[in-house]
């Protein structure tokens, strides 16, 4: 289960704190959260510093974000590493569901 | 006459008012009844679909044992009239519900010695009843089946024993109806009771490995066929050695597909003992054997809606193949001891480390029933084979097990990753969480590093492939590149392994690439 806390909004930033199991099933929720921002006008961070777990779709959301420009803070180093190699072995060869909810975010 | 019909109606309701299970409902029914007319058995059918089922039966002075199913109690009492017993299940063509589909009324058979009508009549004939009446059961315009009130003697039913019966028949629709739901509360009840004990289980054996980590090629394969199979209703047979992670496959598998929200609920084929298994697998009735002291329904029942894991599928005794074949098949299966078919609505993953096509040619495991389980096979990867997903494994594995001993290891030292990275893991990924394992408990500080002997110790007898077969492996590749590990043409390339992975391994395997140059 997953916990967003806003920890500082203005015009120039958004800081998201998240806690516990970031998971597929969580996704909309951090969706929800972040609709309507702008990565242009607007600094969107997200920091994982207090999360436990991060599953194959979280981590793949969490790859589609980077791409946006949304700033990931205190990763975990594993899914660090996994990011990366992700990004070498997986885009070409993901599934259909895990492009879906790595790209979820960019709509 | 009328007031006693009405003293009757209001005893039979007080009777059968006062009981849930069916059995309890009829023995009150006949105790009632039988000083006004005179009947020796009572049996209530009900429909299923183009078939009908008797539910219950009394017998008059023939004492129902406690837990006893109905087929056992006509069974019985066959033996005892040295008759064959009368179908317990019919198509509803050969029973007289077929007439009151049609007609809604009553139907007799005065005589059956002198006429008989329907292919059954001869078997209540030859088990000592001369005369009977059918009752339709209906509720709220349903027609849930009939009351069938049988005597050894002639019948000379008047109108108004007749219109009297139908009046009780009435009666007993509702308390049928009310001991069917009962029974399937009961029934759900059992099922949510079994699941909740099973997914207990699995929370607590799940808390390690909770996701398919890594990307690797290999891995993505994987992944792509359980996304294919997942949506599908389809039997999937996972294959791989020991440790590779079938369990999670299997899970991934279930949790994607729209059995998702019931329960997949796992049996290790290996771990149950022979005489215990049937009795896991398909549920027992009370009584069935020594300690059964209760009904208990098994794991296909639990896993009803949802999906059911036959993990170690190679290690099934040939007697409980053919049971399972038998379900696969005709999706049904009964209780240990009942004899009651229940519908199997569930999707069967299979796992085995074995090779199951060389069990079937040396005859140990049947050939049918290999093709039932191979519907859609997988094959998980060992973990030497995933040598680029070893880094995020480690490091994944070791902040899990960190954090359950409450440790911070904030590093990996590199020499041991890439001793890791080198070394073959013939127990896969399970060994590599039992080496981190022992890594976190000595850690000191927040530097998790390999002891000496760490992996030595671990390697199994049987290992499929040694580090002597992957130095051989690694040196005959660099011979054919001259020397080069990197670049499309490169050793690595050809081995398809990540360059950092090929070049720890040179070094972990003391193997000099100057040479082939």
């Amino acid at each position: 289960m997953l916990k967003i806390m806003t920890i500082q909004e203005n015009l120039e930033s958004l800081r998201l704190e998240l806690y516990g199991e970031f998971t597929g099933e969580s996704l909309p929720e951090l969706e929800k959260a972040l609709s309507g921002q702008r990565t242009d006008t607007r600094k969107i961070t997200l920091d994982l510093s207090q999360v436990s777990f991060v599953d194959r779709a979280g981590m793949q959301y969490l790859c589609g974000a980077q791409s946006k420009h949304i700033a990931l803070e205190n990763l975990p180093s594993y899914v660090s590493r996994w990011m990366e190699q992700e990004g070498r072995n997986g885009s070409a060869n993901s599934s259909p569901l895990e492009r879906q909810s790595a790209g979820r975010q960019s709509r | 006459m009328a007031e006693t019909n009405a003293q009757v109606i209001l005893k039979v309701a007080q009777a059968i008012g006062a009981h849930l299970e069916l059995s309890e409902v009829l023995e009150s029914l006949i105790t009632t009844l039988n000083p006004i007319v005179h009947f020796d058995a009572v049996a209530i059918a009900i429909l299923e679909g183009e078939a009908i089922r008797v539910q219950s039966a009394h017998v008059e002075g023939f004492a129902r044992q406690a837990g006893e199913s109905v087929g056992s109690l006509v069974a019985r009492y066959a033996s005892d009239t040295k008759s064959e017993p009368p179908p317990i299940k019919m198509p509803a063509s050969d029973h007289p519900i077929s007439e009151i589909m049609k007609s809604r009324e009553p139907y007799i058979a005065s005589d059956l010695e002198t006429e008989r009508r329907l292919s059954t009549d001869e078997d209540l004939l030859n088990n000592g009843f001369r005369s009977y009446i059918d009752l339709p059961l209906v509720k709220q315009g349903e027609l849930l089946g009939t009351i069938k009130f049988l005597s050894k003697e002639r019948g000379n039913y008047t109108d108004e024993q007749v219109r009297l019966l139908q009046d009780v028949a009435d009666m007993v629709s509702l308390a049928v109806a009310n001991a069917l739901a009962y029974e399937e509360i009961k029934k759900l009840k059992e099922q949510l009771q079994e699941e909740n004990r099973l997914l207990q289980d699995e929370i607590i054996q799940r808390a390690n490995y909770k996701e398919i980590v890594g990307s690797s090629p290999s891995l993505q394969k994987v992944l792509a066929a359980i996304e294919k199979v997942a949506a599908t209703d389809s039997t999937v047979l996972i294959t791989g050695e020991t440790g590779t992670g079938k369990e999670l496959v299997a899970h991934a598998i279930h949790h994607r597909s729209p059995r998702s929200a019931r329960a997949l609920i796992k049996v290790n084929c290996a771990a149950l003992p022979a005489e215990l298994i049937a009795s896991e697998l398909f549920g027992h009735e009370k009584g069935s054997f020594t300690g059964a002291a209760q009904q208990r329904i098994g794991r296909f029942e639990a896993a009803s809606g949802g999906t059911i894991f036959l993990d170690e599928i190679g290690e099934l005794s040939p007697e409980m193949q053919i049971a399972l074949l038998r379900v696969l098949q005709e999706k049904e299966f009964e209780r240990v001891g009942g004899n009651k078919p229940i519908r199997a609505d569930v999707r069967v993953i299979a796992a085995t480390n074995k090779d199951l096509q060389r069990e079937v040619a040396e005859g140990r495991f049947r050939m049918d029933l290999y093709y039932r389980l191979a519907v859609f096979p997988i094959h998980v990867p060992p973990l030497r084979e995933r040598a680029d997903d070893i880094v995020v494994l480690v490091e994944y594995l070791t902040s899990r097990l960190a954090a359950r001993m409450g440790k911070r290891i904030r590093q990996i030292e590199r020499r041991s990753l890439e001793a890791m990275q080198a070394y073959a893991w013939p127990g896969n990924i399970r060994e590599l969480q039992n080496v981190l394992e022992r890594c976190v408990i000595l850690a000191d500080g927040e530097v998790l590093r390999l002891e000496p002997g760490m992996l030595v110790t671990a390697t199994l007898p049987a290992a499929p492939s040694q580090p002597s077969e992957m130095k051989a492996k690694i040196e005959a590749m660099l011979r054919e590149t001259r020397g080069r590990v990197a670049g499309p043409s490169g050793a690595a390339a050809r081995l398809g392994l990540p360059v950092s992975t090929l070049e720890s391994r040179i070094r972990a395997l003391k193997i000099d690439k100057q040479q082939f140059r």
